[in-house]
């Protein structure tokens, strides 16, 4: 069975992304970094998850995280909800472990878990990803301020996709 | 209660909140899989949505599950949702005395039974998970079925879309010990396959209300959309309808995209006689 692929090159990047990461988690290395046709992706290892950062062209058109500061390239589209362009070191995506519909509060018409500009601590739930009815909880694996959430509540998020970028302090 | 081996933990309450919220505790104390808590009344009942659920102290029988699933992936947890349905469909109509596939699945894992009747409501699930993709992760299944409630004391706004047990079974009662009894010699047999790699999607699916027939689905926004339902996709779970406009003619529906899936041309209800006691 197939399905409609509308995102091929999202797609490949996710691919791209799932490959390192099943790469790094094989190793022993603390962080990989790969460079290629002008997408860079970032690979870093933390307690028990890797996390990840994007810059290219084309994590502007995919819905991934992107690299900021440190003349990284170019910046992804305004998101729903962005804070002020950070300055300093790169941002840390936390990505959904599995596919399925991203909430950003934990009810209709309440307040969300995270708002751009806020901090988030290790282990603070950020948001649901609904999957078979299955309300998963998505914890953040960083500390920090986040620059911008980047999945809307209520749309089909992929296995590996950025959910919020963090600062991390 | 019979003791069930492969349960770590299992206790009764009379009344509870929620039990999903007891055995999230549970997990986050460090209790090991799988922990069972019952319930003959909650009070904080929740359904999809924040819906509330309700049932009448001892009319149906109120659990959730607690698993650890380190060697199951992500994306695959949703199976341990289906192998709680299909081992309480399994078990639901034995204790009932219902033919064997009696009992249905509406996508992806509510029980249901159809009729002359129509499509009536027989158990819901909902499940809870946090920390998958690391190396704690939990997940909670909760399942409430109604078993021995009786017709005649159906909420009358539900009545024509709810049965039970006793009710499909001609109004014998239920005993629920018997049921959990048999719900839990089913799971422990499924759980143990999951986790040796091996999912029954024969008869995940063979279930579904919904394969090879006109389905109706809802989206979020109220829009409406018919298309012909051809199975469940064994990888993610995920509806797959057919769709002209689909590179093979198919696509898969995720169940957050939708918020009912409904059949189209669903059996015209008949008047029916009062279940006997």
């Amino acid at each position: 069975m197939t399905q409609r692929d509308a995102d091929p090159e999202g797609d490949e990047l996710l691919a791209l992304v799932d490959r390192l990461g099943r790469l790094i988690e094989g190793s022993e290395l603390a962080e990989l970094e790969v460079e290629a046709d002008g997408t860079r992706v970032l690979l870093r290892r933390s307690a028990g998850s890797v996390s990840m950062a994007v810059a290219s062209d084309l994590a502007a058109a995919a819905p991934v995280a992107t690299e900021r500061g440190a003349g990284s390239g170019p910046q992804a589209d305004a998101a729903p909800d962005a804070a002020p362009p950070a300055s300093g070191p790169a941002v840390v995506a936390v990505i959904s472990p599995l596919t399925g519909i991203f909430y950003a509060s934990p009810a209709p018409g309440s307040a969300p878990y995270v708002r751009a500009g806020g901090e988030v601590a290790v282990g603070q739930v950020i948001g649901l990803v609904e999957a078979m009815k299955l309300f998963n909880e998505i914890k953040s694996n960083v500390a920090g301020r986040v620059v911008r959430v980047v999945a809307e509540t209520g749309a089909l998020v992929k296995a590996k996709q950025a959910l919020i970028e963090v600062e991390p302090l | 209660m019979t003791e069930a081996p492969f349960l770590s933990r299992q206790e009764r309450f009379d009344v509870v909140g929620s039990t999903n919220d007891v055995v999230r505790g549970w997990l986050a104390d460090g209790t090991p899989q799988v922990c069972l808590a019952i319930a003959d009344e909650q009070t904080a009942g929740r359904g999809r949505e924040g819906r509330r659920w309700v049932a009448p102290a001892g009319g149906a029988l109120l659990l959730s599950l607690g698993f650890r699933p380190t060697v199951i992936a992500p994306e695959r947890v949703w199976r341990l949702a289906a192998c709680v349905s299909i081992a309480m469909a399994d078990a639901g109509e034995e204790v009932a005395g219902l033919a064997d596939g009696a009992i249905r699945l509406k996508w992806p894992n509510d029980l249901v039974i159809e009729s002359q009747a129509g499509i009536r409501k027989l158990a819901g699930v909902l499940g809870e998970s946090d920390g998958l993709g690391t190396d704690d992760p939990r997940v909670v299944i909760g399942i409430g079925i109604n078993a021995d409630w009786r017709r005649e004391a159906f909420p009358s706004d539900l009545a024509a879309t709810m049965t039970s047990l006793r009710d499909a079974g001609g109004g014998r009662p239920i005993d629920r010990v018997q049921l959990l009894d048999a719900f839990l010699n089913r799971l422990e047999t499924r759980i143990a396959a999951l986790h040796a790699g091996w999912f029954p999607i024969g008869d995940w699916a063979d279930r579904q209300l919904t394969t090879g027939r006109e389905v109706r689905l809802e989206r979020p926004d109220g829009s409406l959309e018919e298309r012909r339902a051809l199975g469940v996709d064994a990888r993610s779970g995920a509806l797959v309808v057919a769709d002209d406009d689909a590179p093979a003619g198919e696509r898969l529906v995720h169940s957050g995209e939708i918020r009912h899936v409904r059949l189209a041309n669903p059996v015209q209800p008949v008047p029916q006689a009062p279940a006997g006691v």
